[in-house]
């Protein structure tokens, strides 16, 4: 069984040989990474990654079309003025797909699982409107907002198209919902903004013949169902710290989707003395080994993190995944 | 005669224009500036802040319940500063040094202006020093510290040690606060108190400017 193999029968709640292994390590820790293995990629290389996961596909709106309107309307973009305009940059340009596939490719020669991220319908337009505003939008221009998402999902759909040309196996929304304790809207402007658009994205994304997986920070128990009505195969990182227990996640949802995640960032990888650390991760696996789980970091390792205690911490993660 | 509460309900709606035709109008009418501050917006945050800690409301519905509180307290201001009405006290508050993540200390900075605080804003990515010396300087009680980043929480110990080092621990409490900070880290650093979420700090802060 490959890494694919593996993390598609996890995704579909088959058996597996083992435990699937990634993390989010490169983005703060490339450097520290580098001086010690080589490269990132013989880090992954030597941890047996089975996922990678990959950008590099073209942001959704121009920047200079969004400066223009900021300064014709003192510093802000209304949703009235955004929706009058055509700000998107094309997404059919070819040459904006090449170093995803390239990315793909050097992943796949390994058997890796690619999943594409692509930004959701609240994080997309925080690019636009900034997240305050943006959140006062939501209230104070309801119609626009709705009209503005659902203009969003075509280029969404299009967006995944290219990452199953390119070879993704699994197309990643990335839309921050949660809080540290809740929501950051209420599940009703959720369930009447977000929940018909992505509805339709994820529709779209299996009918191409591949998974879709959400990354949401924070507290989102509240919108989970709605999670499932949707149809993600994954969430990722179920913050246990934000209130998303594992017990949650056993009880109601385990038989709905996998999850990814498990070793904290917020609390645990690059904060806890190496003992605390080995208990916590020990923890997880004694949680959620054998459930359908990819092991993985909440987020991205940050820089306060050593190199050596990522080791310790992917020793073993590693060797519990094999156990 | 208007009647205060309607100012309230109104913000609590986040009616900016409203709130500040209201607050017009009560002034032409001859309310006391501290009254329409006080039974109107004050109390109208107040509310605000208490839905958002029991989870009934949310970050939207805060945002714009402060928003439609600062256009009527723009037409309050100059009254309030002639009738010599004060504030309830005076703090400082950023995000700490290395972190640009700036909206949970803007919710606290609303809820504080909703409990009658005077909220000097340092911004973001502000230094140990500078938190100290916008403190020595504007003379504020409490010091306000945000984080959302683990790599950048222990700079809220620079600030402990830089008032310190400046001679003024013993006069200005320091509050701190964000995602990945707890009561333990809190007293570790030496920091005076830590809240869970930003109408907490508001009323915590409220209690260090009075004690």
């Amino acid at each position: 069984m490959n890494s694919t193999e593996r993390v598609r029968n996890l995704l579909l709640g088959k058996p597996v040989d083992r435990q699937p292994l990634y993390g989010w390590v490169s983005a703060n820790l490339k450097g520290q990474i580098t001086e010690r293995w080589g490269s990132v990629a013989a880090f992954e290389d030597k941890y047996e990654f089975d996922m990678a996961h990959i950008f590099d596909g073209p942001l959704a709106f121009s920047k200079s079309m969004l400066a223009r309107i900021r300064e014709e309307n003192d510093g802000e973009v209304p949703p009235d003025v955004l929706l009058e305009n055509d700000c998107y940059h094309s997404v059919d340009n070819p040459a904006a797909w090449d170093r995803m596939k390239r990315s793909i490719e050097h992943h796949k020669q390994r058997g890796r699982f690619c999943y594409v991220q692509t930004p959701g319908f609240f994080e997309c337009f925080n690019d636009a409107f900034g997240i305050e505003n943006h959140l006062m939008y939501l209230l104070m221009y309801p119609d626009e907002i709705a009209a503005l998402y659902a203009r969003h999902v075509d280029w969404v759909k299009r967006y995944a198209e290219h990452c199953v040309a390119a070879g993704a196996d699994m197309v990643h929304i990335s839309d921050d919902w949660g809080a540290q304790k809740d929501l950051m809207f209420s599940p009703e402007i959720w369930k009447e903004m977000i929940y018909p658009n992505m509805k339709k994205v994820v529709d779209h994304i299996h009918s191409l013949g591949v998974f879709a997986s959400l990354h949401s920070d924070g507290c989102i128990a509240k919108i989970a169902d709605g999670i499932v009505d949707i149809g993600f195969d994954m969430v990722h990182p179920w913050q246990e710290n934000a209130g998303m227990s594992h017990e949650l996640y056993l009880e109601k949802y385990a038989d709905k989707f996998a999850i990814l995640g498990g070793i904290c960032v917020q609390s645990a990888i690059g904060i806890l003395e190496r003992k605390d650390l080995e208990k916590e991760i020990r923890r997880v696996f004694a949680n959620l080994k054998g459930k359908r789980w990819v092991c993985c970091t909440s987020h991205f390792v940050q820089n306060h993190c050593t190199v050596e205690d990522l080791e310790f911490a992917y020793d073993l993660a590693y060797r519990l995944a094999r156990e | 005669m208007i009647n205060l509460s309607e100012i309230s309900e109104n913000l609590q709606r986040g009616k900016t224009k409203v709130v500040k035709e209201l607050v017009q109008q009560a002034i032409d009418e001859g309310c006391k500036p501290e009254d329409i501050l006080e039974q109107g917006l004050l109390h109208g945050m107040g509310i605000i802040g208490e839905k958002f800690k029991n989870n009934e409301v949310y970050v939207p519905e805060v945002l714009v319940a402060a928003r439609a509180m600062n256009a009527g307290a723009q037409l309050l201001k100059p009254l309030l500063a002639a009738s010599g009405v004060a504030a309830t006290g005076k703090v400082c508050i950023g995000t700490v040094q290395g972190d640009l993540h700036d909206i949970g200390k803007n919710l606290v900075k609303m809820m504080m202006e909703g409990k009658g605080l005077e909220v000097v804003d340092l911004g973001t990515d502000v230094s140990a020093d500078t938190f100290v010396q916008a403190a020595i300087e504007q003379n504020c009680q409490v010091i306000c510290c945000s984080a959302l980043l683990t790599t950048t929480m222990n700079v809220m110990g620079d600030v402990v040690k830089a008032a310190e080092a400046a001679g003024v621990r013993d006069k200005v409490k320091i509050m701190v606060g964000g995602a990945p900070v707890n009561e333990d880290f809190c007293k570790s650093i030496g920091a005076d108190c830590y809240t869970t979420d930003a109408a907490s700090a508001a009323d915590a802060a409220v209690a260090l400017c009075k004690a």
